[in-house]
């Protein structure tokens, strides 16, 4: 006799999933010039198409979904302009290109020269597959805006020399490392690493009266983008604004967590030119794994150990810079003991349930980590602190 | 903006990345500013570094649009 059959299969961790949007064309970006005098766009999109990647990284937390790098499997691919698909739109037809193949599957070659002074906002969705699970994940990007300035000689401009969509991934900054590091007395130097990530981002301003690049007689205000129709003027008290200058914004990333800002620029009090861009933190998969392989001696008490934290193909140092980081041992009498909080540990071998006998002897030494959040003002909701030389503490 | 009409195998030589470029036969459509800012081409002029890559310089779009779609 056969028995009832029982259906047993394997068990795999759900997907967390990172979208994000980039322009991959530096040399053909998502603004475009008309320039009247002669009739040309610089670039012209139709020579020099503008290229836009959906940026797809998944990971499982227990290392089954093999390349963090996503597009390949995405299904049901569609671009949006001004939340209208893509191949619905007659002025868009023969236009454009969505890319098929590999790490760039998703990605759009942009054909159409706009009209001077228009925009459009672009998005992509698509349904990710996971084959592991038999399930899609729906996908969906933050809108980009391509527009199109007309070049006049009696227009203004603005431009920024940063990116419009500036992304913080504090793993690593290293800037934050070391003053992680000058704080708990492991580096002693007190210049940091300025590569581009690190957390003080300055944002280059220039105002143009036609094509000549203006060097006095301007002045800029930052507004933050609450809504589609509402934007607030930045003042002293937005302390992620360290400074801000006609020819440079000085921004601290750490406070920001996803926010869109409009430089505008005046002339004689009279708005003439205005730029936008946004922050937003990132927070890429990473893996931890503790380090301390050695067994437990006999009249050993206590147990030290420090985590390893991988992301992104390196290993972050002083990770708790960045995530919370908490320990937990699991022994034959009690499971999901719950240590401190940080990079290492030393937890009392007795109290975590190590015995002294072969069926008892053992602890399993694990961490859960998530990714911190975005750091606040120290205050008590009226006064806000301070350290002795007046700079304003934060945490997280 | 000035476009050349560059050697797809030399951009190749070169390491210049040529997806996503326009291209006609064996010729790949740069624009001034990726020539111009190019770290692989060297040169003072955008001549010079066009010559780098078999560039034939177009001073305007509609010259070379004229090219590619002929």
């Amino acid at each position: 006799m056969e028995t009832n059959r029982k259906r047993i299969r394997r068990d795999f961790a759900p997907l967390n999933v990172a979208v994000a949007i980039a322009c991959d064309t530096a040399y053909s970006p998502l603004m475009q010039v008309y320039n009247g005098s002669d009739g040309e766009f610089e670039p012209n999109r139709l020579l020099s198409p503008t290229i836009i990647r959906p940026i797809i990284t998944a990971y499982a937390a227990d290392g089954s979904w093999p390349h963090p790098s996503a597009n390949s499997q995405l299904a049901e691919m569609k671009w949006f302009v001004n939340g209208k698909e893509i191949t619905t739109l007659s002025s868009w037809s023969g236009l454009y290109e969505i890319d098929t193949v590999g790490s760039t599957r998703g990605s759009i070659s942009v054909l159409k020269n706009l009209l001077p002074n228009s925009e459009v906002s672009l998005h992509f969705e698509a349904r990710l597959v996971d084959n592991r699970l038999g399930v899609t994940l729906p996908i969906k990007t933050d809108p980009v805006v391509l527009s199109t300035v007309d070049q006049a000689e009696d227009t203004y401009g603005m431009s920024i020399g940063e990116s419009r969509n500036i992304r913080y991934n504090p793993l690593i900054d290293l800037l934050d490392l070391h003053e992680y590091k000058v704080a708990h007395g492991i580096a002693s130097s007190e210049s940091g690493a300025y590569d581009g990530n690190q957390y003080i981002r300055t944002i280059p301003v220039e105002m143009y009266a036609g094509e000549s690049r203006m060097t006095s007689g301007y002045t800029v205000k930052v507004y933050r983008i609450t809504d589609i129709n509402t934007q607030v003027e930045i003042t002293s008290s937005d302390y992620e604004f360290i400074s801000i200058a006609p020819s440079q914004i000085v921004i601290d990333l750490r406070l920001i967590e996803k926010a869109d800002y409009l430089i505008k620029g005046f002339v004689n009090g009279k708005e003439q030119a205005k730029c936008q861009f946004s922050v937003k933190r990132v927070r890429p998969a990473f893996r931890c794994s503790p380090t301390n392989e050695s067994s437990i001696l006999p009249m050993q008490t206590e147990r030290y150990d420090e985590v390893l934290v991988e992301s992104e193909g390196r290993n972050i140092p002083c990770p708790g810079r960045a995530l919370k980081i908490t320990w937990f041992t699991d022994t034959a009498t009690k499971t999901n003991v719950q240590h401190n909080e940080g990079d290492t540990t030393l937890f009392d071998l007795r109290k975590a349930g190590v015995k002294d006998e072969y069926p008892d002897d053992w602890a399993d030494v694990y961490v859960k980590a998530t990714h911190k959040d975005v750091h606040c003002i120290a205050s008590d909701g009226s006064d806000i602190y301070t350290d002795e030389s007046g700079n304003i503490l934060i945490f997280n | 903006m000035k476009y050349i009409l560059a050697s797809k195998d030399k951009c190749q030589e070169l390491g210049i990345k040529i997806s996503g470029h326009i291209t006609k036969d064996s010729r790949v459509v740069l624009n001034e500013k990726e020539v111009a800012f190019s770290p692989v081409l060297s040169g003072l002029t955008i001549e010079e570094k066009a010559n780098m890559v078999d560039g034939v310089i177009y001073n305007t779009a509609s010259e070379l649009l004229n090219i590619i779609n002929s």
